[in-house]
């Protein structure tokens, strides 16, 4: 029986993953009916916007068989620098402007992550752990250290935008665009990835790159491209984050990476590159939210919260290994010592 | 002892080189406080626990891994050294309390290192994802805890960062020691030997029949078990612990460790210059501190300045290995060329 059991989910992680954030939503339920309100719902929602949107950039860098740690600094400094410079400007138009601002930013700043990585060929960890003090130092000594509540006014409008309104418990409660930006993001991304050309090199990269560069891949410039893209979608967090939030305060999303990459890798995502999904991603973020935000509501201290995180990611990349350990032993392809 | 082995032998040079000048020019900056028995003693202090932690790092670099959870084990064996003696000074007494408490501290960080062993070990897993993991996890764990605040101890410890051994503090002297010993574990011996080559390359290890799993699940321990003893030199000296201490010593400790010509990608480099590349990296913060004055983000130009140093000394270390490789390539195949 559970042979059969584990032959059911050979290979489809995200039904498994699909099945657990059920089963962890009815038992939140259970333990406390206002989990199913609206309110509560739209609010997971609005959390999972900004570490799903630095998860899928993650997830394009594992693919390829790097790690890139360095997003939060990057989502902050973009959000930080494009908001300084916009008040410096006087500027009033429209947020898409400060968007795109805050894009580029981040694009360049994975650049550099990219260069390093791919053209230097140094190790993308501690090329990514450097770049995140980098970053980070950079902003808060020369930058700023002080959080800015009077944004420009269409970023703070943003906080109030959503895309779909309903009553619950006497209340009016929206879902928030940033959940719609998420959703298209992540679909136009699993499209690239299944049906383009240069998105099907991102998993010829991670799964063998010798095998790539001879096929013609062009190795370097796919791999560039994975941290552009990593730092660009980071920025755009940052601005999101920023415009819901009615402020920009460069201290914020210390620490997120690691939440980032407990969701990329719970949702099978392999961190020696070539595996991994854009759905797998999305449940892991669901899960991670889910859990995090509700910890408090059925009674653990919000202190708790890192040892759930490093216990997801532990689980994530200690289940696949197990049965491949296990497959492998079964053809007798371990070496014993 | 190969070149192959140990790695350049110009970064040697360069090193200490490094460590003289920056000596010589740091004491003409400030040639009232620099060149001071006082300054050199609080330097050493201040070198003792990153350096064990370098130490972590560049072990487990050796076999061709990383532990990311270094600092994580550190905090929780101080925190765990706080909470046990805090809780045992009414019965057995302060030094009594103090004795179980760091005995928990270092079986803590034996624990921590083992699962880390046995998770890279037995499941070959990628180190990275793994430690990564364990660090969230103790850090969780500490967190959870201590509420997040910050624990006091007995007091019975100071004596290890205040204490004197030739002019040296304690704590120097123990980081001193503990890189003695490894370096002559790994230069002179059977087991050291077996690191390398698993750092080389883990599957012709185990081709080779060298007991792969055994010597990275102890490397793991011993990365572990280190990583305590940074912790309670930290805790010694300030007397209190916090999940949140030391969070820039990560990256310091693997800027070390890769500034000592240890190869991230294992497999070649010497112990010993941990001690060389703590030496230097403790007196760039000093020179930081003495051009930067009182200017208030100085502690974050210096997260800065060692997140570029970093990356330039990675890319240098690399260009001069490609280079040598090239060179040596050259050679053979002019040897072997016909005449």
């Amino acid at each position: 029986m559970p042979s059969r059991l584990a032959d059911l989910f050979r290979g489809r992680r995200e039904l498994l993953l699909a099945i657990v954030v059920l089963l962890a939503c009815l038992v939140l339920a259970i333990a406390n009916p206002t989990f199913l309100s609206a309110a509560h719902l739209f609010g997971l929602g609005r959390s999972s916007a900004v570490i799903g949107i630095m998860a899928l950039g993650v997830l394009l860098v594992l693919l390829t068989g790097g790690i890139d740690v360095s997003v939060s600094a990057i989502a902050v400094s973009a959000m930080y620098l494009t908001v300084v410079t916009l008040r410096a400007l006087d500027f009033q138009g429209t947020f898409l402007v400060a968007v795109g601002l805050s894009v580029m930013i981040g694009a360049l700043l994975g650049l550099v992550n990219g260069v390093l990585v791919a053209w230097l060929k140094l190790p993308s960890m501690i090329v990514t752990i450097g770049t995140l003090t980098l970053y980070r130092g950079a902003l808060l000594a020369f930058v700023g250290t002080e959080r800015i509540r009077q944004l420009p006014s269409q970023i703070g409008d943003f906080s109030t935008s959503s895309v779909f309104t309903t009553q619950s418990a006497g209340r009016t409660v929206s879902l928030h665009t940033a959940v719609l930006v998420l959703v298209a993001l992540a679909i136009i991304l699993a499209l690239i990835l299944r049906r383009v050309w240069w998105g099907r090199f991102v998993y010829a990269i991670g799964d063998d790159e010798e095998a790539a560069s001879r096929m013609g891949v062009p190795v370097h410039t796919i791999r560039t491209g994975a941290f552009v893209a990593s730092g660009a979608l980071a920025g755009l967090a940052g601005i999101l984050y920023a415009g819901m939030n009615r402020a920009a305060d460069p201290s914020t999303f210390s620490g997120v990476e690691l939440t980032v990459l407990a969701a990329v890798v719970l949702g099978g995502a392999a961190v020696a590159g070539g595996r991994g999904s854009v759905l797998g991603t999305m449940l892991g973020v669901v899960l991670i939210t889910v859990v995090g935000s509700s910890l408090v509501l059925i009674g653990i201290p919000a202190a708790w919260q890192s040892l759930f995180i490093g216990l997801f990611v532990l689980l994530g990349v200690c289940a696949p290994a197990i049965r491949e350990r296990r497959v492998e032993r079964r053809r007798g392809m371990v070496v014993s010592e | 002892m190969n070149e192959a082995r140990l790695g350049p032998r110009a970064q040697v040079i360069l090193m200490v080189a490094l460590v003289v000048v920056l000596a010589v020019s740091l004491s003409l900056m400030a040639p009232d406080t620099f060149p001071t028995l006082r300054n050199a003693q609080s330097m050493m202090g201040q070198i003792a626990p990153l350096g064990i932690l370098a130490l972590c790092i560049g072990l487990t670099f050796l076999i061709g891994g990383i532990d990311l959870s270094v600092v994580a084990v550190a905090n929780t064996a101080a925190i765990t050294a706080a909470l046990v003696g805090t809780a045992l000074e009414p019965s057995l007494g302060g030094a009594g309390a103090s004795a179980v408490g760091v005995l928990a501290a270092l079986v803590i960080g034996l624990i921590a290192g083992s699962l880390n062993g046995y998770l890279v070990s037995t499941l070959r897993v990628h180190p990275i994802p793994i430690t990564l993991g364990t660090m969230s996890v103790y850090m969780g764990i500490s967190t959870g805890l201590t509420q997040g605040a910050t624990v006091y101890g007995t007091g019975d410890l100071g004596a290890l960062s205040v204490m004197a051994v030739a002019m040296m503090p304690l704590s120097f002297v123990i980081f001193l020691l503990l890189v003695v010993v490894f370096a002559v574990i790994t230069m002179k011996t059977r087991l050291g030997f077996q690191m390398y080559s698993v750092g080389e390359s883990a599957k012709v290890a185990r081709f080779a029949r060298l007991p792969v799993d055994r010597i990275t699940m102890l490397v793991y321990c011993c990365s572990g078990t280190l990583a305590a003893v940074a912790g309670l030199l930290m805790f010694s000296s300030t007397n209190a612990a916090n999940v949140s201490f030391a969070g820039s010593y990560l990256m310091q400790a693997i800027l070390i460790a890769v500034v000592a010509g240890i190869d991230p990608y294992g497999g070649a480099g010497r112990m010993w210059m941990i001690i060389i590349g703590a030496l230097a990296m403790q007196e760039l913060q000093t020179g930081i501190n003495l051009a930067l004055g009182t200017w208030s983000g100085s502690s974050f130009a210096a997260n800065f300045v060692w997140g570029v140093l970093l990356i330039a000394v990675l890319g240098l270390s690399k260009w001069m290995s490609t280079r040598k490789r090239r060179v040596r390539k050259e050679t053979v195949e002019a040897e072997l060329a016909p005449a």
